[in-house]
């Protein structure tokens, strides 16, 4: 995955979780449940880091915004 | 409205209750104004409260913290009513029990609430995202707050009640329980300071604001009886009452736009 599409993952959590810790989400989530740092993700990473960071987005924003953030993410990068 | 604006709402309480308590004519006591301040903030706080707690399904950890603090206002706006301006409905043992009784659930739904409410910090994941002696830097900061604030009244309650007065278990109970729930709210800060630039930031900054607004009434109650008239006691301590009530309400309110889903979806496609 490209700088520009991780970043956009960060984007768009950082609209509820704010910019750092959106970003900061990203980087622990892909180096945690996928062993890369976010530059070094690839397209076909992209479904496990959302489905890493559900835990998370469940927990804070519920269940249903978690699921349509998920969703809207993956109209946005065409998973 | 914006959330930010939401803000304003307990600052604004604060000042107007001030405003129109010290206003008062000399030898009038403001027990009415007290009541009416109490029941209004406390009833748009459990409303707030439940309205947010509504927005999440069964399984979301927010849902059953909003509605367990909701619950707790519920009994506290009906203990206030019970209790009428001056006490003149708790002339029964019956009455005086069942006002015991709402007291009791209040404070332990409100601990069991702010449970609910550390515990996201800890499920999301962020807790480990933060260094550990960061988090204990934050946390004992809290803690010694919340002890300070509390101590005083608790002491005096605990002699009381050891001493055989039943008037002294109401008081122990409400300090008890603040000071539970005061050592609680270091995982609050915690997520407001790390959600801070997003939607959700307010939602938490409001909380956390409501919790010190009930440290100041424990700070109050704890200490101005030394310091201060007791008129001033009074007015200060419903005062920030007043404040800690509107910010909860605000932050329910906060926490519901944070995440609807029309706002949350138009703003993601954008």
């Amino acid at each position: 995955m490209s700088a520009s599409l991780s970043d956009e993952v960060a984007e768009t959590l950082a609209q509820w979780l704010g910019p750092n810790t959106a970003r900061n989400a990203v980087r622990v989530f892909s180096e945690r449940s996928l062993k890369k740092a976010p530059e070094a993700l690839t397209s076909a990473d992209l479904p496990q880091l959302l489905r890493a960071l559900q835990p998370m987005l469940r927990t804070l924003l519920g269940m249903e915004q978690c699921n349509e953030i998920v969703a809207e993410l993956e109209r946005r990068l065409a998973l | 409205m914006k959330a930010s604006k939401l803000a304003l709402l307990p600052l604004l309480g604060l000042v107007a209750f001030l405003f129109a308590a010290w206003s008062l004519p000399e030898g009038r006591n403001g027990a009415a104004l007290f009541f009416w301040a109490a029941v209004t903030t406390r009833t748009l706080a459990a409303g707030g409260e439940l309205f947010a707690g509504a927005r999440f399904r069964s399984g979301d950890l927010l849902r059953w913290g909003w509605w367990f603090w909701g619950l707790g206002d519920v009994c506290l706006v009906l203990r206030t009513v019970l209790e009428g301006p001056t006490n003149f409905v708790l002339t029964s043992a019956g009455h005086q029990q069942f006002s015991l009784f709402l007291l009791i659930v209040a404070n332990l739904a409100t601990v069991v609430g702010a449970t609910f409410m550390a515990r996201v910090w800890f499920a999301s994941g962020l807790a480990r995202a933060l260094d550990s002696w960061q988090q204990f830097a934050w946390g004992g900061l809290v803690s010694v707050l919340a002890v300070l604030a509390v101590a005083p009244l608790l002491a005096r309650s605990a002699r009381a009640a050891l001493a055989g007065d039943p008037g002294a278990v109401l008081p122990l109970v409400s300090a008890a329980s603040d000071l539970a729930s005061l050592l609680l709210v270091s995982p609050m800060l915690l997520l407001a300071l790390s959600v801070r630039g997003g939607r959700l930031a307010w939602s938490w900054a409001l909380v956390v604001a409501s919790f010190s607004g009930w440290m100041l009434v424990d700070l109050v109650l704890g200490y101005g009886p030394t310091f201060l008239a007791t008129k001033d006691v009074q007015v200060l301590e419903n005062g920030f009452a007043v404040f800690a009530s509107l910010a909860i309400f605000a932050a329910g309110l906060a926490q519901r736009w944070a995440i609807s889903p029309t706002r949350g979806a138009g703003a993601a496609r954008r």
